[in-house]
């Protein structure tokens, strides 16, 4: 773009071209594939040998895990071709890691992780020591912290589960209806979607919360609030471009009925938009969920979720950093994966919309 | 113009008419008696009696509602349970004046930052930079605002050291490549641009070195006011921290959303024709390419203003502010509940408010609206 | 360069011609590939010349004169070679203080549809002495004096209330001009017209190719006319250009071309427009075929799939420009219109139905050569 640039790179530019075109060589090689290998090998050294500094651990497995992350998308790519994004796979891998271990926790050998009166004996606030008995530490009142984090991801993906599917099953059924009909119901549906999305998300999460009794099922339902008027506004939207479209008169003209034309017709075609979204919108409920347990007003203690885990290592975050960044950690990284996959959910389902 | 207002004026008033209704029936929602809710099981009948009449209780359920509505127009917004001294309205009188500005010093901030990113990333599309910054959004939008903020007092607070000697290396190599294209840029028709590179570079190391010594402690918890006595750089020092957690996130939404516009505009024809002009780039960015996405801009901040308003909560609680954000969530575990329905109430309005501000804004601002040629 | 001549208008003296071409090939990255835009074009210009090139969407008309503006997106683009002469200089390598006061100054361009090419939220003023400023360092009052005198010269009424409105209260016309306006505000050497018309009312159409022609005598300027309408060349230039697949098919004075045209494809072109002497209902001739993809490009003649000339040779290697009796009317052909060779090789395929091509030849194109 530039209209004055009309000679060739000079100095350190060139210089830097030329080493970022040697690093390409060098990541195309296929030698490269050996970084996986060592890369986990790295990370492993970093993860037992506590004879280490800190520092030193921490730095072992960055370079390690960047090692480990070239190694794997060149084989990648060397398998798959270039269309590979080693990302998205590890994403979703993260993401059917948790899903399992959260289905089957109850199966696993985890130490004490639910019942404080059997923690007694443990060791409270002890660090993450990998192949001991509390892999990832415990807390102030000795519960395991990995037990903890993967009954929270039990918690999460039930909350967050639940309220993007009555999110979508009510608001999507409302918006369909309110498109296709017009008239009264639309009305009436218009006036409900923005009174809904007139309080801030969390001020209504806050609000509604501060009346009942926080359970699974009472925060899921809170939680579907904040979806349900934007998946109603977008099948709503979608409708109003289908209902136009000439599939929908031909049922019609074949005399179906009104109804008939509704869920044969128009469902599938609105819902598939909505379902791509449904990743991002699970997504955003962890975080929110997380948030309402964190400032305690979700689901509190002894049941662990991540909010409250990391709510009760915050005034110890300096000595105990552990208790806030595990938990911390694994939410990130869960939430991110959730993100990506969505997106590519969202590029594949719905391609009108521009990825963030 | 008048005729694109004012059915959005109009349709302000039923909105707010629901918003404090779904506010006011808040109480309905509590399961069994709120007097028992926030007073405890053990309480008597005499106590149980006297919160029923502070809340009004006796009264039908539509009597209730318009006293209330009455009331709060009026700037009445009841009495807390707990301190019966206090009415709602000081109370939010009090907390307003600092979730404001951490929300409006956290949009300014984010504006700044993601304008000239969004720029940047845009000219540059498809560039290692551009899809660092991109990756860094992705991270920065999924990490949730509690742990971020942990995150950076973890940093922050409790080892500055990291974020200090950070702050001196960015700063020293940033000086550097500053210097090495100053000398690049040869040459003595350039000597403008050489001057004002080295210029550059000297301003950055000064700054810098003067960050490095001058590095503060930062408060894990605490607000100073702007009205206290300790003056603006105390205020600062508490302002830090929050406002930083709250701009990160915005940065990364503004600065990809806008970025999306931005690489749109730059493909239309008439800054193919700007180019043709020889106008220089940057001046392009800013002048041809900015102003068509001003208005998505302008959206983008409203509705951020709109949502740092309500987040505030979380970094309020985090840093121990006394903000509306907190004021609501603190009383919710206590059922206080004409604090809770009155600060809802009070930053609803505000949000409903702002919204309709942006839509009007919007409609005025773009010059085939304003002249009633759409 | 061995592949192409450079073509001369002919009357180059002493002095260096105000553009020169020569060999340029602009080539671009794709997903799939390289796709060679522009494969090897050469002309030249001198000031107060119209050059005309044509060719349909494609060809790489647009694709020259934005790589010789130096408008393309550097991330793809591949300067693949050739140089651009500015008065005996190459523009490739201005220097950067150069090369801030050259676009727009020396040379400038003006787009196909005004609408788009002007910014929409910007008042006209303001996109008229935008230039002005920067380049000439006017003040904010001399650029609206400037700007004014502008829009007089270009035909735009009521001149003092335009300046202060937006694009989209001007009509098509009016907004042309306003593009012309932008474009002559530092009164360039040159004057790139990419398509000026082809979004205009056709009446409007004559209008503003008349004003390029009144304003180009005016200043002298030199001028690169770019159309997919031969018609819009005729009377109104003194070259032409016909591109095809990125290279120069045939080169003449505009009045040689029409008379005494050569390649194959500009007769076909020639045979497209309709003329008002024809019966009604006269079929319109469509030239059959698509044009050839860029990212793989045959090694052999890029028209011939849809030539009716086409002989095995044609398959095999890719003709060059080479002139015959007049040195300034060139064409890339072995089986040229008009000659005895190409009227031997059309007739062989008429006789057999179709060319060696495989493209089929029925009735209709028999009977317009007998």
């Amino acid at each position: 773009m530039e209209a004055s640039d009309s000679h060739p790179p000079q100095g350190a530019m060139a210089l830097g071209g030329r080493a970022v075109r040697l690093g390409r060589h060098v990541a195309n090689h296929n030698a490269v594939i050996l970084l996986l290998p060592v890369g986990l090998g790295i990370i492993l050294i970093g993860a037992v040998d506590s004879s280490l500094s800190d520092q030193l651990r921490w730095l072992l497995a960055l370079v390690g895990w960047a090692a480990a992350f070239l190694g794997f998308r060149a084989i990648g790519r060397l398998k798959w071709g270039n269309g590979f994004e080693p990302g998205l796979w590890l994403a979703i891998g993260w993401v059917a890691i948790v899903v399992l271990a959260a289905v089957f926790a109850d199966f696993l050998p985890l130490a004490e992780a639910l019942d404080t009166v059997k923690a007694l004996t443990e060791p409270s606030r002890k660090r993450p020591e990998l192949f001991s008995r509390h892999p990832l530490g415990t807390d102030n009142q000795g519960l395991d912290i990995l037990g903890g984090v993967i009954y929270g991801a039990r918690i999460s993906l039930q909350v967050s589960l639940l309220a993007v599917t009555v999110g979508i099953l009510v608001g999507g059924i409302a918006g369909t209806v309110a498109g296709y009909f017009r008239g009264i119901p639309d009305i009436i549906f218009g006036f409900i979607t923005d009174s809904l999305l007139a309080f801030p998300p969390l001020v209504l999460l806050l609000a509604v919360v501060a009346a009942i009794n926080p359970t699974v099922w009472t925060i899921s339902l809170a939680l579907a609030l904040l979806g349900i008027p934007t998946m109603g506004r977008l099948a709503r939207a979608n409708t109003l471009t289908f209902a136009q479209r000439e599939f929908v008169l031909a049922a019609r003209s074949l005399g179906a009925s009104r109804r008939r034309v509704i869920f044969w017709e128009l469902i599938p075609n609105v819902f598939r938009p909505l379902l791509s979204y449904a990743f991002l919108i699970v997504a955003v409920l962890i975080v929110a969920e997380a948030s309402l347990s964190f400032l305690n007003v979700g689901i509190s203690r002894p049941t662990p979720t991540w909010g409250n885990m990391i709510a009760a290592g915050e005034g110890k975050v300096k000595e105990h950093p552990h208790m806030v960044f595990i938990p911390g950690i694994v939410m990130f990284v869960t939430v991110y994966s959730i993100n990506r996959i969505g997106d590519a959910a969202r590029r594949r389902w719905d391609p009108r919309e521009a990825s963030l | 113009m008048l005729r694109t207002i004012a059915p959005k004026i109009l349709h302000l008033v039923p909105v707010l008419l629901v918003v404090s209704l779904g506010t006011f029936l808040l109480l309905e929602l509590v399961p069994g008696d709120p007097a028992i809710a926030f007073l405890g099981e053990e309480a008597t009948p005499a106590e149980i009696e006297i919160v029923h009449l502070q809340l009004g209780l006796d009264k039908p359920l539509v009597d209730r509602y318009f006293i209330w509505l009455g009331d709060a127009v009026t700037g009445d917004l009841g009495t807390s349970l707990m301190f019966p001294q206090s009415t709602v309205t000081d109370l939010v009188q009090q907390a307003m004046p600092l979730t404001l500005q951490l929300a409006v010093m956290a949009l300014t901030v984010s504006l700044l930052l993601a304008i000239p990113l969004a720029m940047w990333t845009a000219y540059r599309e498809g560039t290692t930079v551009d899809r660092v910054s991109g990756a860094g959004a992705a991270v920065i939008i999924s990490l949730p605002p509690f742990l971020a903020a942990l995150i950076l007092i973890y940093f922050f607070v409790f080892n500055p050291t990291l974020p200090k000697h950070l702050l001196l290396v960015v700063g020293l190599v940033g000086t550097l490549a500053l210097l090495v294209k100053s000398v690049q840029a040869g040459g003595k028709e350039l000597r403008p641009e050489r001057a004002r590179r080295l210029v550059g570079a000297l301003l950055l190391l000064l700054f810098t070195l003067w960050a490095f010594n001058k590095w503060p402690t930062w408060p894990r918890i605490g607000f100073s006011r702007l009205t206290s006595g300790n003056g603006f750089g105390e205020n600062l020092r508490h302002t830090f921290l929050p406002v930083f957690v709250l701009a990160m996130t915005e940065v990364a939404i503004f600065s990809r959303l806008l970025r999306t516009d931005l690489i749109a505009t730059l493909s239309e024809d008439f800054i193919l024709s700007a180019r043709a002009k020889g106008i220089p780039t940057w001046r392009i960015l800013t002048q041809d390419a900015l102003r068509p996405s001003s208005f998505s801009l302008i959206t983008l901040a409203g509705v951020g203003l709109g949502r740092l308003i309500g987040g505030t909560v979380i970094i309020e609680t985090i840093f121990g502010i006394q903000g509306m954000g907190r004021m609501v969530a603190g009383n919710i575990t206590t059922n206080d509940f004409p604090i809770v329905q009155g600060g809802v109430l009070v930053i609803a309005t505000v949000y409903v408010l702002l919204n309709l501000f942006v839509d009007v804004a919007y409609s005025y601002l773009d010059p085939r609206i304003r002249r009633g040629s759409i | 360069m061995a592949d192409t001549q450079t073509l001369h208008s002919g009357l180059a003296g002493d002095k260096a011609p105000l553009l020169e071409v020569e060999g340029l090939k602009t080539y671009f990255r794709t997903n799939r590939g390289i796709l060679k835009a522009v494969d090897g074009i050469s002309f030249t210009i001198d000031a107060g010349k119209t050059l005309g090139i044509v060719g349909e969407s494609g060809s790489g008309k647009s694709v020259t004169v934005r790589s010789i503006m130096n408008l393309l997106p550097p991330a793809v683009t591949i300067n693949a070679g050739g140089s651009v002469l500015h008065k005996g200089q190459s523009i490739r390598s201005l220097g950067k203080a150069q090369a801030k006061h050259f676009w727009g100054v020396e040379m400038a361009m003006i787009f196909q549809d005004p609408m788009t090419s002007l910014n929409p939220v910007m008042r006209i003023g303001r996109q008229i002495s935008a230039g002005l400023r920067f380049h000439l360092g006017l003040s904010r009052r001399e650029a609206r004096q400037r700007s004014l005198e502008l829009l007089d010269v270009v035909g735009v009424p009521e001149a003092e209330r335009r300046l202060d409105e937006y694009p989209h209260q001007l009509s098509g016309g009016m907004r042309q001009r306003v593009t012309i306006a932008i474009a002559l505000a530092c009164q360039p050497g040159l004057l790139i017209a990419d398509e000026p018309t082809t979004a205009l009312d056709v009446t409007v159409q004559k209008q503003i190719l008349d004003l390029l022609g009144h304003l180009q005598e005016e200043q002298g300027m030199g001028m690169i006319l770019i159309t997919h309408d031969l018609g819009v060349v005729a009377g109104r230039t003194e070259e032409v250009a016909v591109m095809y697949a990125g290279r120069i098919v045939e080169f003449a004075d505009t009045q040689t071309l029409f008379a005494d045209m050569r390649h194959p494809y500009t007769e076909a072109l020639f045979e497209s427009i309709p003329k008002i002497e024809h019966p009604s209902h006269t079929r319109l001739r469509a030239i059959a075929g698509r044009p050839p993809d860029l990212v793989d490009p045959p090694g052999h003649c890029a028209f011939a799939a849809r030539c009716r000339h086409a002989q095995p040779r044609c398959l095999e290697e890719a003709p060059q420009l080479r002139h015959s009796d007049d040195p300034g009317h060139s064409f890339a052909c072995y089986f040229p219109v008009g000659t005895p060779e190409g009227e031997e090789a059309l007739a062989v395929n008429i006789a057999r139905g179709a060319t060696s091509a495989g493209l089929l030849l029925g009735d209709y194109d028999a009977k317009v050569v007998g």
